[in-house]
């Protein structure tokens, strides 16, 4: 099994975000991953009657990108290992 | 491949554990849906997903699935080309299998999507013969349309061995064989597995018949019915 990618958070305190853990480029792509998701996620929960996102997992040709809602923000990872939804869910709830 | 069997493909996801709704589209053409409220609230969905993917598409990414948790549900949505596969998942999914499950469906019809056209059609579908294609979405319509595609099988194997057994008391094995391929072949029944059950005892009894000693024929009738009523229920 591929080790675990880096955890990487995204924290939002008085407005403010501030991301740690993982490279460079991978946090950028976390980010911006997790920002358009949960754009149209809030749109859709609305639509759904139901309240928020609480995770998501965004797969294209390249890999995976994870994310889990926390109290502060969000965590999780960017992989360029593909794994299942239930191996990923696990992961990000152990994080 | 029509269309009407990539809707009965699609519907079909529905029978998996935990599947509440599918939506299957591409572009605005809408080839099947089936979500637990109202039309409208699908058609926001489907708008704002379709929106969704579009931002990827604009950017060139070849996503492949979303899966998104809400507290409440989850949606998996397979993107394939312009096709967008939208399934609405309860906590009992395996959301694993229900991916590999759609993802195979998206993939064996992959022409026909192709084909399909991403607005939505304002003439009914025609076939390469000319003949309108009947495109239906509601449940019903779904179930009579899955029902007509299951193949009539029977249980003519067991049938055959009981029959055969019975005769090869009275006589040799390849008699037997000749018999009742014979008979097969006087009835036209080019497959008597897709017989009717009612077809298929009388076929029985018709072969037990052919026995000339009355004593001994009366005798494999009493030992068939039994068999053939568990047989063939």
């Amino acid at each position: 099994m591929p080790p675990d990618p880096g955890l990487i958070k995204l924290d939002t305190a008085s407005g403010r975000e501030t991301i740690s853990g993982g490279e460079a480029d991978s946090a950028q792509r976390f980010t911006s991953e997790v920002k358009y998701v949960s754009y149209f996620a809030q749109k859709l929960a609305d639509t759904l009657g139901m309240r928020q996102l609480t995770l998501g997992i965004v797969e294209d040709r390249e890999g995976q990108t994870a994310f889990r809602a926390s109290s502060s923000g969000w965590h999780g990872a960017v992989s360029s290992n593909r794994r299942s939804l239930w191996q990923v869910r696990e992961t990000l709830q152990r994080g | 491949m029509t269309a009407n069997s990539l809707i009965a493909a699609a519907a079909s996801l529905q029978r998996l554990e935990g599947v509440a709704g599918v939506i299957l589209f591409k572009g605005r053409n809408t080839v099947h849906k089936q979500m637990p409220f109202s039309d409208g609230r699908a058609l926001d969905l489907q708008e704002t997903i379709s929106q969704m993917v579009d931002g990827y598409r604009q950017v060139r990414r070849k996503m492949r699935q979303l899966y998104l948790e809400f507290d409440g549900g989850t949606l998996l949505i397979i993107i394939q080309d312009e096709s967008v596969l939208v399934m609405l998942l309860t906590a009992r999914a395996d959301a694993d299998l229900v991916a590999s499950a759609a993802s195979v469906l998206m993939s064996d019809h992959a022409l026909m999507l192709t084909q399909l056209p991403s607005d939505t059609p304002t003439t009914p579908a025609k076939t390469s013969d000319g003949i309108e294609e009947l495109v239906v979405t509601s449940p019903l319509r779904i179930q009579e349309m899955n029902e007509k595609a299951e193949p009539l099988v029977n249980n003519w194997g067991q049938v055959r061995k009981v029959v055969e057994s019975l005769l090869g008391k009275v006589m040799g094995r390849a008699q037997v064989g000749n018999l009742i391929d014979r008979t097969l072949e006087k009835r036209s029944t080019p497959d008597p597995y897709r017989l009717p059950v009612s077809e298929v005892r009388k076929l029985a009894i018709s072969l037990i018949e052919y026995v000339p000693n009355t004593a001994k024929r009366q005798a494999l009738l009493s030992e068939l019915e039994p068999q053939l009523s568990e047989l063939l229920p």
